[in-house]
Parts: C-alpha cells; structure tokens; sequence
C-alpha cells in the first residue's frame, strides 16, 4: 500500500503518504471540519425545509381545501417535494457529513482533498433545489423516489460523482491494515447507489421499458435506495458509534461479517414486495416474498451484536446523547425490519397494501432508524470538530424526546389507521361506499399531524443548538489536539 | 391464471448456480487468506490512545 | 476482510444477481408482449393464433386523453390512486366494482410512462372509464375535480379549482359550464359560471378512456 506508483500517489487524499504515520483522531477532526459543517449546515436546512412539506401534506390528508388555491401547492407535489428533500436533502446531507467523517478516522489519515466534498456539496445542493423546485413547478415525473425532473439530476450525478471518488481514494490510501465493518457497509452503499439509480433512469425515464417491466425496475431501485443507501449507511454509522461510546468493542466481529453479506445478499431481491398481488408474474413476487423474509437473518444478527455490546452499560450509555439516539435507531431498525418482513407475506400484504400502514412503515424505517442514527453522529462529532461542548442539553433533550415520542406517535397511528383501512377495504360488504373507509382514516391522519408538529418542535431544537454552538464561543474542552487556528493551517483544506 | 414460460428463467438459474460457485469459491479464497481471523483485532481498531477502549467516549454537556 | 478487489467482487455479484435477476429477467418474459386479439383461436396446424379483423388491445394511448395522462402526472394523482385490479380471491377489487378482471402485464404495454400507484387513499382507478362514461362521466369528474366536497362529502381529495375559470355568463350559459348544484357552498355567485380549462378538459378524457373492458386470451372476462 506504500509502494503506490507516482501518478496514482497525488490522489492520495491524505496529507501523509508515509504508511507508517498515522494521524492523531484530533487532526483527522480537524481536517474534516469544514466539509463536515458544509454538509451538516445543508442537512438542517433540508430537514426544516422537509419537515415543513410534510406538515403541508399531513394537514391537506385531513382538511383537503388547506393551501389548495395554487397548483404549486397541491397534494401530490408537495408530498413528493418532501420526500425528495428529506431522503436526498436531508439524508443525503447527513450521509456525506457523519460517513466520510467515519470514513476519514477509520482509514487513519487527515485528509487533504476536502475541497473535492465542499465541491460535490455544493452541486448536490443547487442540484436538489433545481429539482424540488421542478416538482412543485409541475415537472414532476410521477415515479416514486425519482420524482425529480431530468435536468437536475446531472447536478446530482457529477455531485455523488465526486463523493464517490473521494470515499474510494479514502480507503485505497488507508493507513494500517485492518479494515472495519463500517468501512464495508460504506463502500458497498457507494458502489451499489450510482449503479440502481443509473438503470432506474435510463430503463423508467430515458429509454422506458415496455410496460410493467418500468414497474419492477421501479421498486427494485427504490426499496434498494433504502436497503443498499440509507440501511447501510446507518449500520456503518451505528456500528461505529454504540462500541466507540462505550469503550468496548463490538460483541462479535464474526457476526458482522455474516450480517453484512446476508444483507447484500437478501436485501435486494426484497424490493418486489412492493408489487404483491399486481400485474407482474407469480414467481417475481414470491421471489420478493422470500428474499423479504430471509432478511430476518441479518436483522437478528445486528440486533444480537448491537445488544450484547451494550449489555451491562446501559445506564453508562443514557447518559451519552449519542447513544441515545443510536440506540433507539438501532432498535428500531430491528423492529421496522421484522414488521417489513411480516408485510411482505400475502396474506398480511392483502390487507396492507395500499394503505397507510405502509407510510408508517415508511417513515418508522427512514426516521426512527435512519434519521435517529444520523443525529447520534452529529451529536458525536460535533464536539470534536470544533473543540466545545453542545451548549444545551436540554436543546438535546427536547430534540430527543419530541422526536422520539413523535415518530412512534406518527407509526402507531398510521399502522393502526392503515390496517383498519385495509380491512375495510376488502370488505364490500359491509363497506360498500369507498368515503366511508376514507372518513375513517382522518382521525388517524389528525394525530399523525400532532406528530409531525412533535417532529418540527425537535427539528427546531436540534438546529438552534447546532447553530449556537457554531457561532457562539461557548466551552472549550480541556483537550489535547490542535486548535482551530492551526489545524486550518495545516493544509487541511 | 395463465401458464408462464418457465424457459426464460434459464439464463437466470445458470447465474444463480454460477453465483453460488463463485461465493464458496471467494469464501474458500478469503479463509484461505487469513481474511477471517484474527478477529478481535478488527474489532478494536476503532479505539486510539485519544480515545482508548475502556473509557466512555460521550456525556452530556454539564451546562444548561 | 481486508482486500479491496475482494469486497469489491462481493458487493458487485449480490447486485448484479438481482439486477439479473429481477429487471433483466422481467424485461426477457414480458418485455416483448405485444398486443393481441381478445381470443385466439386454433390455425389448424395446432398453434394458437390471433383472430383475422378483431380489434387489437390493448388499446394504444393517444390523443386528448394522452394529453391528459399529463396533467395527470403533473398533479401527482398516482401518489393517492392506483391502476391495478387485483384478482377475485385476492381482496374485494371485484368485488367493489372496479373491473371485470384482474388486470395483467399486457394491459400496461401500450403506456409509456406505467402508472401502477401503490396507495388508495382513493379508488383504483384502471377502469374508471368503465365506471363513469360518456357526457354523464365528464359532469361527476368536473363537479369531482373542481372541489371534491360536491359529490363525495368527507372526502379528503384536494380540489382543482385551479384547473378552472371563474367567469362572467355571457348572455346564454356556456355549455360547458360545470354543474354545480346552486344551493352548494362551492358555486360561484349569481351570474358566474364555472368553466373548465383545456387541461381540465384533458385529464377528463383521460379518465374517461381508462377502461378495462375486453378480454385478454390470458385474462378473459368471465360472468
């Protein structure tokens, strides 16, 4: 790894080409710092900007003349505008934030190429805001997560382009030999991502295929979006941070191998699922249907390594913000993941699909295992990266409760609304009129509204905090480590 | 319900099959390699004299 | 798992196993359908073929209603409608009305972007155009559209009032005019009339052709 021939050895990113030194945690925080802060800064915006859409549909499903005098504000575009913003605003933003930074301290090197992801950054960003303004425009494609209209999506690409790169050079020029699971789940997301989202364009948008087949393109690259980009991305993360709080390592790295390739190997085959009782042959569904079902498998095995590490430091662990939110990421990444499983067998998916309880689903997955999981990271390495401590806990506190309470208030009332919705819909008999059913619901959507007022209260928190922390001087730790001054001089940019 | 032509899955069981001699052969290779042992090294590499193993890395902010 | 070209290798086979798998092997059995004749019948020499003069279906999108199909996708109705009927035994689709039959891959072949949906905050509708028809069809769909609270009260449908004017009646009613009831809280005022635009016009006639009323030799209409 030392001998890297000349041409190649300038795209080392790192400062150091010399194997043997490796960077101190500190410097490599340094380093990053202002990428990170870039991405991070980008994330809450997003994350307002989608908490907000969402608000806006939420109240539209139970009081449908809100907002509803201007086409740019209708239901089906402000919806799809704030899934866009959150998965690829927010998550996104988020991804390139605490991954790389993960990245960067497991590869062992400050990074000198950081401009490269303050580039890609800001083509992601100007890129999304094309997009989402396309959406609310009336661009929209009407194709579930790649709603985005087609001139946006080079922004994106040159953006993800970029990253990509980045995270390749990062581990091909890693100091030290051993190579962490978090480092596999990262790299594998980066490889499997531009490879589902390429077909998914060129085989539903450019060049569509014949009929139905758009269809199972389509939910096999959006159901992989979350099980080969988001799940990934938060088990990397998730692994790294639950031994690295607690000072002990991972309870079985044996485990971790197996959970690793199960997933690769089962999760996308499971995208299907979304099709059940559709028009597409038997045999694809069923295929969908086991892959769905076999995912128990590396499920359980995250769970079981996720609980041992944190076995007997649990009181240890509450008093950590990270681990917080990590933790109940984690558990509900066990818990979202066997109700996926149980969704996908027919006999359940009859009276699921098509109904509410599949948003729950939705957003138990990407919100309470996803987004929870991102926060912990924040919290983590914000403090290291600027050398001061959050200056509120109970900024922290607030942001943690009212999301928690908030999503599980939000999944709870649409799984229970879902499923009587889909009971009732395959009951003509005693519901023969379609508005009864659908009367029925707005209870249900009421309080996941309350929910999401819940969820922009924690947002809000969470981002006064962060941004007081930034620009108010607040604590310095008493820490070993450069300063900010002179790790700016160092060449970390 | 209608009959499905069962042939074009063909190309796809010759994969699978394919798949599967290659993901024994790859773990055959890696065991082979010693990319499986040594294990709980691998887990450790997390740690770093700034942040050794043993000591909780995170706690809450002690003001407000 | 140390080595890059290793890890690489596992990661590229597990996608492209799928990938294989479930969009080139989907493209490889239905990808090639073509449309066909309701029934096929024996050509004498023991192959299945298509019936000489019988319409073909599905039908091929085209037209004011192809029109509509856009502003269809531009207001994002696929995010609360589907466009599949689900067979007899598997939920109450038929049962509620909304087909004569399950609806197959071939009935999508002729649609360049498929919109299959996966919610029903509303109804399915693939065969609404079997349900609402004609001149009596594209009154309910404009009451329905402009504000859904006239035909179905609670409904949580938002209104297109956007896709329609508010005008002066100029001396004789326009024909077009939609017909809402006087006494509603959504008719316009004395002397007003609400007209549709082109595009409101359009997305009608799209609904209107969403039809699933011919068999297919794989899904035939059975009573």
């Amino acid at each position: 790894m030392s001998q890297a021939p000349q041409n190649l050895s300038s795209l080392n990113p790192y400062s150091s080409p010399d194997a043997s030194i490796r960077a101190e945690l500190s410097e490599i925080d340094a380093s990053l710092r202002t990428s990170s802060l870039f991405f991070i800064t980008s994330a809450i915006f997003w994350l307002i900007a989608g908490t907000v859409l969402a608000l806006i549909a939420a109240i539209k499903l139970h009081e449908p003349n809100f907002a509803a005098s201007s086409e740019l504000t209708t239901f089906g575009r402000m919806r799809s505008a704030h899934l866009n913003a959150m998965a690829l605003g927010f998550g996104n933003n988020m991804i390139f934030a605490v991954c790389t930074w993960i990245m960067a301290r497991l590869c062992r090197s400050s990074i000198r190429h950081g401009g490269l992801l303050l580039i890609a950054g800001s083509f992601w960003n100007i890129g999304l805001t094309l997009g989402i303004a396309g959406i609310i425009k009336g661009d929209i494609t009407s194709v579930e997560w790649l709603e985005i209209p087609q001139y946006a999506t080079p922004l994106l690409a040159i953006s993800y382009i970029l990253i990509g790169v980045w995270g390749i050079m990062a581990f091909r020029f890693r100091k030290g030999e051993h190579v962490y699971v978090s480092q596999w789940y990262f790299l594998g997301a980066l490889f499997w991502f531009p490879w589902l989202y390429i077909v998914a364009q060129a085989m539903i948008i450019w060049a569509p295929a014949q009929g139905v087949v758009q269809s199972v393109t389509n939910w096999w690259f959006a159901h992989n979006v979350l099980g080969l980009w988001l799940t990934p991305m938060a088990l990397g993360t998730a692994y790294y941070l639950i031994p690295k709080v607690l000072g002990r390592p991972i309870y079985s790295y044996y485990l971790s191998v197996l959970g690793f390739w199960s997933l690769a190997l089962f999760y996308n085959w499971a995208g299907v699922h979304h099709l059940i009782g559709g028009p597409i042959p038997v045999w694809l569904i069923s295929a969908g249907v086991v892959a769905s079902v076999m995912m128990v498998i590396p499920v359980i095995v995250v769970a079981i390594n996720h609980h041992m590490t944190v076995v007997g430091l649990h009181r240890q662990g509450w008093r950590s913000p990270t681990m917080r939110f990590v933790v109940f990421g984690a558990v509900n990444y066990t818990l979202v993941s066997l109700i996926g499983s149980t969704m996908a067998l027919r006999n359940v998916n009859l009276i699921t699909h098509f109904t509410h309880f599949t948003v729950g689903h939705a957003h138990h997955g990407a919100y309470a295992f996803f987004a929870m999981i991102m926060f912990g990271g924040v919290y983590y390495m914000m403090p290291r990266m600027l050398n001061r401590e959050w200056p509120s806990a109970f900024l922290i506190r607030t942001h943690f409760w009212m999301c928690a309470i908030g999503i599980l208030l939000m999944v709870f009332a649409l799984q229970i609304g879902g499923w009587l919705q889909g009971l009732q819909m395959n009951d003509a008999e005693n519901y023969p009129d379609f508005i009864e059913i659908v009367k029925n619901t707005r209870p249900y959507m009421i309080i996941r509204s309350v929910s999401g007022v819940m969820l922009l209260v924690g947002h809000i928190a969470f981002a006064i905090n962060f941004f007081w922390m930034l620009f108010a001087a607040g604590t310095v730790r008493a820490k070993q480590g450069p300063t900010l001054l002179e790790a700016k001089k160092e060449g970390a940019i | 319900m209608p009959v499905e032509n069962y042939f074009e899955l063909l190309p796809l069981i010759i994969l699978g099959v394919l798949f599967f001699a290659v993901s024994i052969a790859m773990l055959y290779w890696a065991v082979r390699q010693g990319q499986l042992r040594n294990f709980d090294d691998q887990a450790k590499v997390i740690f770093t004299d700034e942040e050794p193993e043993g000591e909780i890395s995170d706690h809450f902010p002690d003001k407000f | 798992m140390k080595n890059l070209p290793l890890l690489f290798c596992g990661i590229f086979f597990t996608l492209a196993f799928s990938f294989t798998g479930i969009v080139l092997t989907s493209h490889l059995q239905f990808g090639g359908l073509a449309q066909t004749t309701e029934e096929l019948e024996d050509d004498g020499e023991g192959q299945l073929v298509m019936i000489e003069g019988d319409p073909m279906f599905p039908r091929i999108e085209g037209g004011v209603a192809l029109q509509g199909k856009q502003v269809y996708i531009e207001m994002g109705c696929i995010y609360c409608h589907s466009q599949q009927i689900r067979r007899e035994s598997y939920g109450a689709d038929i049962d509620r009305g909304w087909g004569p039959r399950a609806t197959v891959a071939r009935d999508y072949i002729t649609q360049e972007r498929v919109l299959l949906g996966t919610m029903r905050t509303g109804p399915d509708l693939a065969n609404i155009g079997g349900r609402l028809q004609g001149d009596a069809g594209r009154e309910w769909h404009h009451k329905h559209l402009y504000n859904p609270q006239i035909t179905s009260k609670g409904s949580n449908m938002p209104p297109f009032a956007f896709l329609y004017t508010l005008q002066k009646i100029d001396g004789n009613p326009s024909p077009k005019a939609v017909s809402i009831p006087a006494d509603s809280e959504y008719a316009p005022e004395p002397g007003y009339e609400i007209v549709p635009t082109r595009r409101a016009e359009a997305l009608v006639e799209y609904l209107l052709s969403l039809k699933i009323d011919y068999s297919l030799p794989e899904a035939p209409i059975l009573d």
